[in-house]
């Protein structure tokens, strides 16, 4: 029967293209992963005229964290208290501790850095091109893991002082 | 609502470790395998079926105007257009000139299907602008297990933007061929406090065309002066904040109708005027550890004017209104398993149909239960048990109770692969207007209607090569039965319930995405759809073949995105066979023409292609006979946008 002959195809074609996994520990989704190494940023940097025991995370451009900001932020169990903030403009990034900005804020990549000069705000980015550009930590895929490379003379200009524990399990560090 | 607590919960599951993972210090984070975010869209709507995927990326690239262009690019549906209304058709189903769309269709997990006909507006008269549109969603196969009544084939759900998609104020100006022009006012923002604001809204309008019917009874034939033309408006706001969402949408069509249908006079005033408003008022809470909570209050109002000339003025009017509570939970006390149950209660306070000759009031409540049950045996077997109990009241008392149950397995032998077996059965009570239209001369009243019912059987089978490349397979067999249907019935028509048809088919869809942006998709359906003689049915393409391929060129912010659409030969309501076609659509756009503005550039139809769509039965007789429409040539559109940020 047509139909039949039909399924049977279909499910050799499934067949031939699907490779056994092997039973591996769960990976961890790329945000929520992203939103942890967050967090220690937070619990790892010192401001310099900011008290480190609360920390405020802005967001600019498009949350793609999918709730995983929203849970560190729960976490109080913690040295740091983390607040998040949503930011519709670059101007009011003076009040955040850390900015993270998303690929959909990148209109004008020089223009915001330009603005971020000199703000003691840590900027966090997972655009290659906007790292390359001068952001201070960049967070990468690499081989399923999260790397993160520092941009360390970025953060010295802007007196922020990155954790050698941090440093030390960065993929790349910048002098 | 819905959405909100299917996504919560998507969330809830992932970040159930979440506070694990801040405990975990850095240095063993960084050793940790990670799981890349997909570039293809995921679903937000409940159900354990074949999904698929319109985003808004999609929608910007292919430049589509109305829900009905976007439904065109879906695997396996089909859009018939009789210059009155766009009918959509699927699995079988797809009479042109059927109000009912069998398909229940829902803004942000609320239906929007009216109480008078039970159908949707789905081009200029659709209830909100595709520039507002997140994604579309469309799962086949019965939903009435969760959705209720209506949820007959399949349901559609369009997701909404939030206020930072916008993320200020957007102008977007477009001329079309035809007369067409269309202007929009976006507005949207995300508060610094997390709130999001939203706000549309547009205009359109057309002059259509002066068409030639050879057989209109002037001889040898007339042109329909100035009868084509349309004028649509669309509102949409909406509100987030915390765990609220308010959200109001708003349409106006009206359009004129040069195809005499319904034996009216042949180019003399005929139109048509929808309008539409779609209220909710939705709230997700987390009651405790172990259960959420998803409040929907919604309201619904439609309103229609019909005028057609014999000899003098003949207007029909009907207007409907509802409102409803919906209390959704999902609990998950048992490990393992996840249980959604909720009660909803809806009230069709409004339902009046006025001829000239005839005057219907009428209303309705309903009262549900629904329950489905997902259970978790091991990693590779997964069981889904629902039901839906619907309890109907009309006004003369008269009550209808109906269980729509579902099972479903999914097997997933790999992290890669999914099988899901699954087989559902679904009711849907006839509407007002099936049951109580009358003009007293052609159309007879059947208040003895019952619910129509489909038996469905469905395999579905989804693989992942990789992150970015995903195929879906279905196979699956639907009966239906006392299937309502308008039929010649002592001289005149009525409708009334027949035994049962049947609908065979497969479907098979593939979507890849490039790390260069290219995105391709195409699907193929075969479907064998036979009434109950074993006859096939009207307008019921045996293939329907897609394929969408979007790819930037030229410079940084330009792409190209081309589609083509094949459907095979259809049966008419006159019993003959109306030539298959394949249509073909280009579209330029350019993200930056000029800082803040961008361009879009379209042709539709793009080689030229003559060809029709089944007439509906009404367009069968009188003054201008006809089988089958003729559909537009090759048109243009151009569309300016620019955003203030």
């Amino acid at each position: 029967m047509k139909l039949t002959r039909l399924f049977l195809s279909w499910v050799f074609v499934v067949a031939l293209f699907s490779l056994p996994r092997v039973a591996v520990a769960e990976p961890v989704p790329e945000y929520q992963m992203k939103a942890a190494y967050l967090y220690n940023f937070a619990t790892l940097t010192t401001w310099p005229t900011h008290v480190n025991n609360a920390v405020r995370i802005c967001v600019l451009g498009n949350d793609s964290f999918g709730g995983a900001l929203q849970q560190i932020t729960k976490n109080a169990s913690g040295s740091v208290q983390i607040t998040l903030s949503y930011l519709s403009n670059i101007d009011n990034a003076q009040h955040c501790q850390i900015l993270f900005i998303d690929v959909s804020a990148l209109d004008n990549p020089a223009e915001l850095l330009k603005k971020l000069e000199k703000m003691p705000v840590l900027t966090v980015t997972d655009n290659l091109d906007f790292f390359n550009a001068g952001a201070m930590i960049g967070l990468f895929l690499d081989n399923k893991r999260l790397a993160f490379d520092v941009n360390y003379a970025q953060a010295k200009n802007a007196q922020l002082f990155i954790s050698s524990k941090l440093l030390r399990v960065a993929r790349k560090v910048m002098q | 609502m819905l959405t909100a607590t299917t996504q919560a919960l998507a969330e809830d599951a992932d970040v159930r470790n979440q506070g694990d993972l801040t405990q975990i210090p850095i240095e063993q984070l960084v050793t940790m395998n990670v799981q890349s975010a997909s570039k293809i869209a995921n679903q937000i709507s409940i159900a354990p079926s074949a999904v698929s995927i319109v985003t808004a990326e999609d929608i910007k690239a292919y430049g589509y105007h109305t829900l009905a262009e976007i439904l065109e690019s879906m695997r396996g549906l089909y859009i018939t257009n009789d210059r009155a209304y766009s009918f959509l058709g699927g699995r079988g189903f797809g009479r042109p000139g059927d109000f009912t769309g069998r398909i229940m269709l829902l803004l942000d997990g609320s239906q929007i299907n009216n109480n008078i006909y039970n159908s949707a507006g789905l081009a200029y008269t659709g209830i909100i602008d595709p520039s507002m549109i997140e994604r579309v969603e469309y799962v086949s196969g019965p939903g009435s297990a969760v959705y209720g009544n209506n949820a007959f084939f399949g349901i559609i759900n369009i997701i909404t933007k939030q206020g930072h998609d916008i993320n200020g104020l957007q102008v977007v100006g477009e001329v079309s061929s035809y007369g067409g022009r269309d202007a929009k006012i976006n507005y949207g923002k995300r508060l610094d406090n997390g709130a999001e604001v939203l706000f549309s809204a547009s205009g359109f309008n057309s002059d259509g065309q002066d068409h030639y019917f050879a057989n209109a009874n002037h001889g040898s034939g007339g042109v329909a002066h100035n009868l084509d033309d349309q004028q649509s408006r669309h509102l949409f706001g909406k509100v987030e904040w915390s765990e609220w969402v308010a959200q109001v949408a708003y349409s106006t069509r009206k359009k004129d109708v040069p195809t005499a249908p319904y034996g009216a006079d042949f180019n003399a005033p005929y139109n048509y005027e929808d309008t539409s408003l779609e209220a909710s008022l939705k709230h997700d809470r987390q009651l405790s550890q172990s259960v959420q909570m998803s409040l929907n209050g919604y309201y619904g109002h439609y309103g229609y004017r019909g005028l057609a000339t014999y000899g003098t003025p003949w207007n029909e009017a009907s207007d409907g209104q509802w409102w409803g509570l919906n209390a959704q939970f999902v609990g998950s006390w048992f490990k393992n398993q996840r249980i959604l149950f909720g009660s909803e209660f809806r009230y069709d306070f409004e339902q009046k149909i006025t001829t000239p000759v005839s005057e219907l009031n009428t209303h309705e409540k309903t009262l549900s239960f629904y329950l489905q049950d997902e259970i978790s045996f091991n990693r590779y077997w997964v069981a889904n048990i629902g039901a839906r109990f619907d309890s109907n009241q009309d006004k003369v008392g008269h009550s209808t109770e109906k269980l729509s149950p579902r099972l479903a397995l999914t097997y997933k032998p790999f992290d890669t692969t999914s099988f899901k077996l699954s087989r559902s059965i679904a009711y849907r009570r006839p509407s007002p207007f099936e049951k109580y239209y009358t003009d007293n001369d052609a159309q007879l009243t059947n208040p003895n209607l019952k619910p129509e019912r489909v038996d469905a059987t469905e395999l579905v089978i989804e693989h992942h090569f990789d992150q970015d490349t995903r195929l879906l397979g279905s196979i699956y067999h639907y009966q239906t039965d006392d299937y309502i249907w308008n039929v010649p019935t002592a001289g005149k028509l009525q409708f009334n319930n027949r035994s049962g048809g049947e609908s065979n088919g497969a479907e098979l869809e593939l979507e890849k995405h490039w790390h260069n942006n290219v995105r391709f998709r195409v699907s193929a359906a075969a479907q064998n759809a036979t009434n109950a003689k074993g006859s096939w049915q009207v307008n019921a393409p045996r293939q329907v073949a897609k394929a969408n391929l979007s790819i930037p060129f030229w410079s940084q912010g330009w792409r190209a995105a081309f589609e083509v659409q094949s459907y095979s030969e259809r049966k008419t309501e006159a019993n003959n066979v109306t030539g298959g076609y394949s249509l073909a659509n280009l579209t330029i756009t350019a993200d930056k023409l000029l800082p803040h503005l961008g361009l879009a550039f379209g042709i539709r139809n793009l080689f030229d292609r003559d060809y029709s769509q089944v007439a509906p039965r009404s367009n069968l007789r009188g003054n201008n006979p006809m089988t089958t429409i003729p559909q537009d040539d090759r048109s243009y559109w151009l569309r300016m946008t620019y955003d203030f940020q």
